[in-house]
């Protein structure tokens, strides 16, 4: 766009130009809260899906442990007392077990895929527990399971860890979600006092000191009768209550003239 | 001094700044990271910032050489601090020292940076990264003063300060084309770039970048490893050949698409420019390849060629480390980064062209001493140079070997090795970047050093005597 064309789209009105600077302002100020707001309001999301994702991974761990240990009491049972009624029992938790772990492998929660691994080697190991206990092969037990079920264990312990862990770079990204939700405003106060200046200045260069220089000319000629010339440049509306002036003198003049 | 009338184009370059942060902020939108919030509020604030002045100041005033000085200077410091407030909004490694030098570092087109983990930056803040880099490579005024139509006198006594003086001096055109032609060849030559690096592999956002950091012979990638990260033979053959292009003058890149006489082929300088490139990618392959770095002679002259390319323009792209390299090749990059582009171009250094008139210099002296009443005149390009051209040439360069030397005990004061400390002075004041010798890098250096570099790629965007002047307005008649 040619410069002389952005002139002519300059706004004229000394009051337009004083209402869209201090409207301006307003809406920068509304603007650095707006974004000072959405970056609270994800702090209060992160920091809830923290908290939710943490009390999750606890749930599904314990559920997991109190399974195992189950599974593990009734295998106990049946080796050492031969009580098959405890069959039941560990069929029951190994569903449990399982429904568990693909609950938790829906939810996508970190640590999951040591759990499922070391879940498969368990029931792969313990797929025949019931020869086992029949036969009473502790040896079996004592060295196969007995690796398995740790494994498993630890696994679980370490998938209950796994959001504590997380909680690092997650506590991180919340610390940079509150310095932006500050900064903006900040920043936009400092923005704001520069233009406050900006405005202070060209409202006095182009509002007062006009004024005060039409005055001054005006007071010259009616009281000295020097010739009226204020030398006003603004593109505003004083320029032209300036140029109205020296029309109204060059009329009066020619008026008295004739 | 018209404080109001010099504020009124610096708005003019404040609402160019604002634009880009918005397209910035829409490319965050896009690929929907988290820097759309602080571009879009940089973006509104920086247009408020501009509107004001506009808004008050009525225009079509001619302006002085002074005013037009401080137009210049104020627009790249007033860049340089609103160009502050994206990095300083979205945080991460952003600290305020931080952000002031990757500002100037892109504003600058030195394209030295303090982030580790470029790849973890939102792609619309990498984005404003590179528009900082394209806008300060035209130089942020030449954009307000395309959008002037105020004519002649205004237009030379901003571009006598902003380009540099040598410059001026070799366009054969009216003053008021210069600024088309600057523009002309500037988009052509970076959508040229964009779309053959698009063919040659790369995405757009890539592209983009990567187009806007080598016609700006700046330096800043989309990836920590900068353009060896894409292992790209025609990559790094297009990126090396428009950082050539872009360090050399405009005007004559100009005059050689449009069939004139004056062209590139007939320029003695830019001969002399080219010529040592191949000569320094030579001695880098041979050195190289003489240490056993690379397996074949043609891969030591591929990264050699590239790495003295991308260090003479200024640009600082890397391909590979040359931390390993031996101290030959070392001395022919420092070589490389000290000497710098061609006048009239967006290169750094001491430029080419005085490199040229100090040989010549040397040359006449030596003649002058066998033939002490000998009247002996310097040409350059078939023309003979003006004795003050000739001594503002040599001044420029006994005070930059200067202010590398003021700046390396600075460096050294702040811990660097003697080698660090040079290699980044020279790598700030000649809007280099990429340091020769190791130092750390700029992200590990102290505070005071990520304060102190940008001044110094300032004083060598603004040609040294440009930025000394700042200090001496008052004396300004």
């Amino acid at each position: 766009m040619k410069f002389d064309k952005i002139n002519k789209l300059q706004l004229k009105s000394l009051r337009g130009k004083v209402m869209i600077g201090f409207l301006g302002l307003v809406v920068l100020l509304i603007f650095s809260s707006v974004v000072s707001l959405v970056e609270l309001r994800r702090i209060g999301s992160q920091t809830q899906s923290i908290l939710a994702e943490s009390n999750r991974n606890m749930t599904l761990a314990s559920e997991l442990l109190d399974a195992v240990e189950d599974q593990n009491h009734a295998l106990q049972q049946m080796f050492l007392r031969g009580d098959i009624s405890y069959d039941t029992v560990y069929s029951k938790r190994l569903t449990d077990l399982s429904e568990s772990l693909t609950a938790a492998q829906e939810q996508q929660t970190v640590g999951i895929d040591s759990v499922q691994a070391a879940f498969e080697r368990y029931t792969e190991v313990s797929k025949f527990y019931r020869i086992r206990s029949a036969i009473g092969d502790t040896e079996w037990y004592s060295s196969d399971y007995a690796e398995a079920y740790h494994t498993l264990i630890a696994a679980i312990r370490e998938y209950m860890m796994s959001s504590q862990v997380a909680l690092g770079p997650r506590a991180m990204a919340i610390e940079q979600n509150a310095y932006r939700a500050i900064t903006p405003s900040v920043i936009t106060i400092g923005v704001i006092l520069i233009i406050v200046i900006m405005l202070w200045y060209f409202l006095d260069m182009y509002g007062v000191q006009t004024v005060v220089k039409v005055n001054r000319a005006l007071g010259d000629y009616l009281k000295y009768g020097i010739r009226y010339n204020a030398n006003i440049k603004g593109n505003n509306d004083i320029e032209e209550l300036n140029s109205r002036i020296e029309e109204l003198i060059a009329r009066v003049e020619d008026t008295n003239r004739k | 001094m018209r404080i109001n009338i010099v504020m009124r184009y610096m708005g003019y370059v404040m609402l160019l700044n604002a634009a880009f942060m918005l397209v910035s902020a829409a490319t965050s939108w896009y690929f929907g990271d988290t820097a759309l919030y602080p571009l879009l509020l940089s973006g509104v604030l920086t247009g408020a910032m501009g509107a004001v002045p506009i808004m008050f100041v009525p225009g079509g005033e001619k302006i002085s050489n002074k005013e037009g000085y401080c137009i210049v200077v104020g627009s790249w410091m007033m860049s340089c601090l609103v160009g502050m407030m994206p990095y300083l909004l979205w945080g991460g490694e952003f600290t305020l020292v931080n952000a002031w030098f990757e500002s100037v570092s892109g504003y600058t087109t030195t394209g030295a940076s303090i982030l580790k983990d470029i790849e973890a930056v939102p792609k619309g803040l990498l984005f404003w990264r590179s528009s900082t880099h394209w806008m300060g490579g035209i130089g942020v005024v030449m954009f307000a003063l395309v959008i002037l139509p105020s004519i002649g006198k205004t237009k030379m006594t901003i571009s006598s300060i902003e380009i540099s003086n040598l410059a001026k001096d070799n366009y054969q055109y009216r003053s008021n084309v210069i600024m088309h032609i600057l523009l002309w060849v500037y988009v052509s030559m970076t959508v040229i770039c964009t779309v053959l690096l698009k063919v040659a592999g790369m995405n757009w956002f890539d592209a983009v970048n990567h187009s806007f950091s080598a016609v700006a012979t700046g330096g800043f990638s989309t990836r920590t490893a900068s353009v060896g990260a894409f292992n790209n033979g025609w990559v790094e053959l297009i990126l090396a050949f428009f950082m050539l292009m872009s360090s050399i003058h405009y005007g004559v890149i100009f005059a050689t698409i449009t069939g004139k006489r004056n062209n590139m082929f007939r320029s003695e300088v830019v001969r002399y420019f080219l010529g040592s490139v191949v000569v320094c990618g030579l001695v880098c392959a041979i050195s190289t390849r003489l240490d056993g770095l690379y397996n074949t002679f043609g891969e030591a002259l591929r990264v050699g060629l590239f790495q003295c390319a991308s260090l003479v323009t200024t640009t600082g792209f890397v391909t590979t480390n040359i931390f390993t390299w031996g101290s030959v090749a070392v001395m022919a990059l420092m070589f490389s980064s000290i000497q710098g582009g061609c006048a009239g171009s967006t290169a750094g250094g001491v430029k080419a062209d005085r490199v040229v008139l100090a040989f010549k210099v040397l040359k006449m002296r030596i003649k002058q001493q066998q033939h002490p009443n000998a009247v002996i005149r310097i040409k350059l390009n078939g023309q003979l140079q003006e004795s003050g051209v000739v001594d503002y040439a040599m001044q420029f360069v006994v005070s930059y070997a200067l202010m590398v030397a003021v700046g390396a005990v600075v460096f050294a004061l702040c811990g660097f090795s003697f080698d660090g400390a040079v290699s980044a002075s020279v790598a700030s004041l000649g809007n280099v970047g990429m340091e020769v010798c190791d130092f750390g890098g700029f992200s590990s250096a102290p505070g005071f050093v990520r304060f102190f570099s940008p001044v110094l790629m300032l004083f060598g965007r603004l040609e040294i005597f440009g930025f000394i002047q700042l200090f001496l307005l008052s004396t300004w008649k």
